[in-house]
């Protein structure tokens, strides 16, 4: 069952309904219920490793949390630590790294037959096993006091809004407000519902018809020229985002209307100026667990700046891989780590030239070169292959090929889906609130609902495509 | 109330602006409601007046081309591009209608381009409509006369043929008329009660609605419900127009059209009626003997499974006499609901409230029902294809890719709950339960059905596998229950005859049509003899 679905809306009717009249405790248990289910539609599989990851972590956090002893509580954590990791690394990772073995061995000249596992990846195992490992850690930490109640913690692990594509909401914020009352307000209902309306009309609108124009380019035998490429990196960028912000507010409007408040994953991305700011309003629970897990224990910026330009590297590399096995994934983490490198160092090898600064200093012109490299990076991110970035790369350099006369209906196409969205985006950019919508007049409110009411109905594309980030 | 906390809830009972506190308040939020209501009344009645004060040329015509056709006016100052109408035309050699506007002048003479190439096309029907469909007169096709670059043009019973020159880009047709075209404005009162009757009571609903919602909205002194509110009631006269207008010009898909037909001519005086699938299509649309009134020629496709013939069947009983005869051409077997394209098809066109209670009921899935209800309410969602077109410039095949078929990827594992639940849920097949329907109702109306079976490809034993078994095991059985049912044993034929493996190729299609023609003839022969037993008794 995914957000877009009929289903869903069915499912999340009644499920609201029942919520609503139950008292505090037993909506916990209801909650567990409702997401258990919500899981179930898609594989009751899926429903042993879910429990096997809430009973190991629930029991480590209590571990932990009664050891008096330090090498007790770093040998409960490894404890959890490795049980994560190996699920994630079975059931996501083993295939990949074994025929990396293989290829290696190959190139060595040894023959070796990759030894393949025959398992199902079930969704958003990455999204629920590093929010399960994050709450160990900051037990182990100290941040957060260790559950006792078994129902609050599977209620934190398997809460429905999140279990599929996150974000992957800290124990800290979240477990509180699963202990605690929920009060549930008209506003809250309001906020929700307009979130929900929103991130539906990212995904059915913008990102699955954006979808219809990038698929082709990609998937097609013959070879598109290198503005096709380009095109289809912009509709891609646009793409992933309406796709994956789009379920992260309807997962925040789903929570909201439950009474919880929870995080904004994406605060408007493509308006940074610099790398840096781009992984602080892109995929902001996964940026955020990548540094306060690995980027800072591993040292992060206090120790020179090649240390920093390693650790910078390495957490990138990892959060491509985190994304899928695959090496295109692992080529898009090293971009990214790279831009983030080049950003720290800037400032040693910029020439301090006014006319440059001029030209260049500008927020517009640093968000839109910023936008390009991005783009550059999606077009990593989406190629099916090693061998088709060096496509990309080749058609980009040599065969650029811009045709008015034969592009412009896919550019037009591509403005049909985009403007609405930056039209809002400007708006939110300005006030500087993503839901800068629900402050404007009355009539400029309305007319924005009919609209999207419209955009979503008529062009919206229904179960075509699933959420891409449900894959990772 | 029961959703808010206590507090707020205190705070709305002392709000005194509720609509219950007082009796003036009461009136206002009335006054309110009704003047909206009437507000909305009065331009539903405009809007349907403009709609239906439209007049339309319709020609029933088929083609050897794609193209587009178009008619001139000639209004007392000749023919010119200005006084015209357009419509694309679709080459396939099946009839279709074609509708231009008319204008609201006298016209004196017309001038009829049916293709922009060389062609050849088959002119069964010319007549004027009003914007809801009825007819308001027709023309005799003896007036068509050759103009421009028209090789032949050929008068039969039923039809006036065509044929362009070679290499020419402009055929023309002319059109006399013996006294000049005055249709006026198609709007009365007294053709439409049922239209006249829904606006009255979407009136009533609609001050219903307003009085609930500007009581909540008043209440709670917020901006956003009022936003929601204007929303609402801007997208309910949306919806409302476009339940006017898209009906008749933006039906997608042949069903669409069939039932749109069906509904607003209520004309049918045939004598026997042709159900089917495409296959069943392909060759009663070809067939020579059954392009004529004494046949309703509506066989459509596979995906409506024969939930979908059994609700066709029901809807043109309810609308004309009952027919001699029922003939049932399908290569397909009953179908199944689940199946992508047959459960969009059901969902989308057959949403009449009684079919779409009769679904839930058998079906016991909420999602399927509140699809069909979306369908039902939002015009602008069922005509989706259309209108994507038209707006979006989509071309037919991404259009298609917007067709909102259940996401089978999502929950579809043979291990998903809904999966596992599903037998619990739906009791038997349901397109299986409307054959068995669709007999009880005909044999309660004394009209026999004849369920034919054209020739199998002998490449797919399978499906013939299917026919078999059911002509073995489940069709005796049916017939002993309804003696008014028949059906025949399948056959094969070679492989070599058909196109895509299903559809007859030009060879096949003529041995098809040979066929059909031979037992239609026997089917006639077999009803008029049981008439003739009942006129003896």
């Amino acid at each position: 069952m995914v957000f877009n679905s009929f289903g869903f809306f069915i499912f999340f009717i009644f499920f609201f309904g029942i919520y609503l009249a139950l008292p505090h405790r037993a909506r916990n248990g209801f909650l567990i219920a409702g997401s258990y289910f919500f899981y179930g539609v898609w594989d009751i599989r899926f429903l042993i490793l879910l429990g096997l990851t809430t009973l190991i972590d629930y029991s480590v956090g209590l571990a932990i949390s009664r050891a008096r002893e330090e090498r007790w509580r770093k040998g409960y954590l490894l404890v959890s630590v490795l049980s994560n990791l190996t699920i994630l690394g079975l059931f996501k990772y083993f295939n990949f790294f074994s025929d990396t073995f293989a290829d290696i061995m190959a190139l060595c000249g040894l023959q070796v037959h990759p030894q393949h596992v025959r398992l199902f990846l079930p969704v958003g195992i990455s999204f629920y096993t590093f929010k399960s490992l994050s709450y160990t850690i900051d037990v182990y930490r100290r941040t957060v006091a260790a559950t006792r109640d078994l129902i609050d913690y599977a209620v934190y692990v398997s809460f429905f809004p999140q279990l599929l594509a996150g974000p992957i909401e800290r124990a800290p914020q979240l477990l509180p407000q699963i202990a605690g009352m929920r009060i549930i307000t008209w506003e809250k209902i309001q906020g929700g519902a307009y979130q929900i309306f929103w991130g539906l009309f990212l995904k059915v609108f913008v990102a699955d018809n954006l979808s219809l124009l990038v698929n082709p380019i990609f998937t097609q035998t013959a070879t598109p020229t290198g503005f096709e490429y380009l095109l289809a990196g912009y509709a891609f960028a646009f793409q992933i985002y309406g796709d994956f912000a789009g379920y992260s507010y309807i997962s925040r409007g789903i929570a909201c209307m439950l009474g919880f408040e929870t995080m904004f994953n994406f605060n408007l991305p493509y308006f940074s100026r610099n790398p840096r700011e781009f992984w602080h309003r892109w995929h902001i629970s996964l940026s955020t667990w990548l540094r306060d897990y690995l980027y800072i224990p591993l040292g992060g910026n206090q120790h020179g700046t090649f240390k920093t330009s390693r650790n910078l590297m390495v957490t990138m590399l990892l959060g491509g891989l985190w994304h899928g096995a695959n090496f295109t994934f692992l080529i898009w983490g090293a971009y990214h780590g790279l831009l983030l490198i080049l950003h720290r160092w800037a400032p040693f090898f910029t020439p301090n030239v006014s006319w440059l600064k001029r030209i260049f200093g500008g927020s517009w012109i640093k968000m839109i070169l910023l936008f390009h490299a991005v783009v550059l990076g999606w077009l990593f991110f989406r190629a099916e292959s090693f061998r088709q970035i060096i496509m990309i790369l080749d058609a980009m350099l040599g065969n650029f090929q811009f045709d008015p006369a034969g592009h412009h209906q896919l550019l037009g196409r591509m403005a049909f889906y985009v403007v609405p969205l930056l039209a809002v985006q400007l708006v939110q950019y300005q006030r500087d609130n993503l839901l800068a919508v629900l402050t404007m007049p009355l009539p400029v409110r309305a007319f924005v609902y009919t609209a999207l009411f419209y955009l979503v109905t008529i062009f919206g594309l229904y179960g075509a495509q699933n959420f891409i980030y449900l894959q990772f | 109330m029961w959703l808010l906390t206590k507090d707020h809830r205190q705070s709305v009972l002392k709000n005194k602006a509720l609509p219950y506190s007082s009796l003036k308040a009461i009136r206002v939020f009335g006054l309110i409601a009704g003047a909206a209501a009437l507000i909305f009344f009065g331009w539903r009645i405009a809007g349907v007046y403009t709609e239906v004060s439209q007049t339309y040329l319709q020609i029933s015509m088929k083609s050897s081309a794609d193209g587009t056709a178009q008619v001139y006016y000639d209004m007392g100052g000749g023919l010119s591009e200005a006084d015209s109408a357009t419509a694309s035309v679709i080459g396939d050699r099946v009839y279709h209608d074609y509708r231009f506007r008319l204008p609201h002048r006298p016209v004196y003479g017309m001038r009829f381009d049916p293709l922009m190439s060389e062609g050849w096309v088959a002119i069964r029907q010319v007549r004027w409509l009003d914007g809801l469909g009825y007819p308001l007169g027709k023309m005799d096709l003896k007036h068509l006369l050759p103009l421009n670059n028209i090789a032949s043009l050929t008068s039969t019973d039923q039809e006036v043929q065509v044929v362009t020159n070679q290499g020419i880009d402009d055929p023309q047709i002319g059109i006399s008329l013996p006294e000049p075209l005055k249709v006026g404005k198609g709007f009365a009162l007294w053709r439409h009660p049922a239209v006249m009757l829904r606006i009255l009571i979407e009136s009533a609903a609609l001050f219903f609605f307003l009085a609930l919602l500007l009581s909540v909205c008043f209440s709670w002194r917020r901006k956003i419900p009022f936003a929601v509110l204007l929303a609402l009631i801007i997208i309910v006269g949306i919806e409302t127009r476009y339940g006017i207008e898209l009906p008749a010009t933006a039906s997608y898909h042949e069903v669409d059209k069939l039932l749109y037909h069906l509904q607003t001519e209520k004309n049918g005086q045939a004598d026997y009626i042709v159900l089917g699938d495409s296959v069943g299509r392909q060759i009663s649309t070809k067939a020579p003997y059954l392009q004529n009134n004494k046949y309703a020629v509506m066989a459509t496709n596979q995906a409506i499974t024969m939930t979908g013939q059994y609700f066709i069947a029901q809807r043109y009983l309810h609308y004309n006499k009952a027919p001699r005869g029922i003939i049932l051409l399908t290569a397909s077997t009953f179908g199944d609901l689940d199946r992508d394209l047959s459960d969009n098809y059901i969902q989308r066109t057959f949403t009449d409230f009684s079919e779409i209670l009769e679904i839930f009921l058998l079906k016991r899935d909420p999602v399927f029902t509140a699809k069909m209800l979306a369908y039902r309410w939002l015009p602008s969602f069922k005509y989706r294809l259309s209108l994507q077109k038209r707006w979006a410039g989509y071309t037919n095949a991404e259009s298609l890719t917007g067709v909102p078929y259940n996401n089978k990827n999502s929950g579809a594992s043979g291990y998903s709950l809904l999966r596992l639940m599903k037998p619990y849920l739906e009791k038997e097949n349901i397109p299986r339960h409307h054959f068995t329907a669709l007999l009880k109702l005909l044999n309660e109306r004394h009209i026999p059905l004849f369920f034919l079976v054209p020739a199998i490809n002998d490449s797919d034993p399978e499906l013939y596998r299917e026919h078999e078994n059911l002509s073995r095991k489940l069709f005796p059985e049916l017939q002993k229950r309804y003696p008014n049912f028949h059906y025949e044993d399948v056959h094969f034929l070679q492989s070599r005859y058909y196109g895509d493996g299903m559809h007859f190729n030009e060879a096949g299609l003529k041995i098809e049509i040979q066929q059909l023609h031979w037992k239609i003839a026997d089917i006639e022969n077999h009803v008029s003899g049981e008439a003739g037993k009942g006129d003896t008794r």
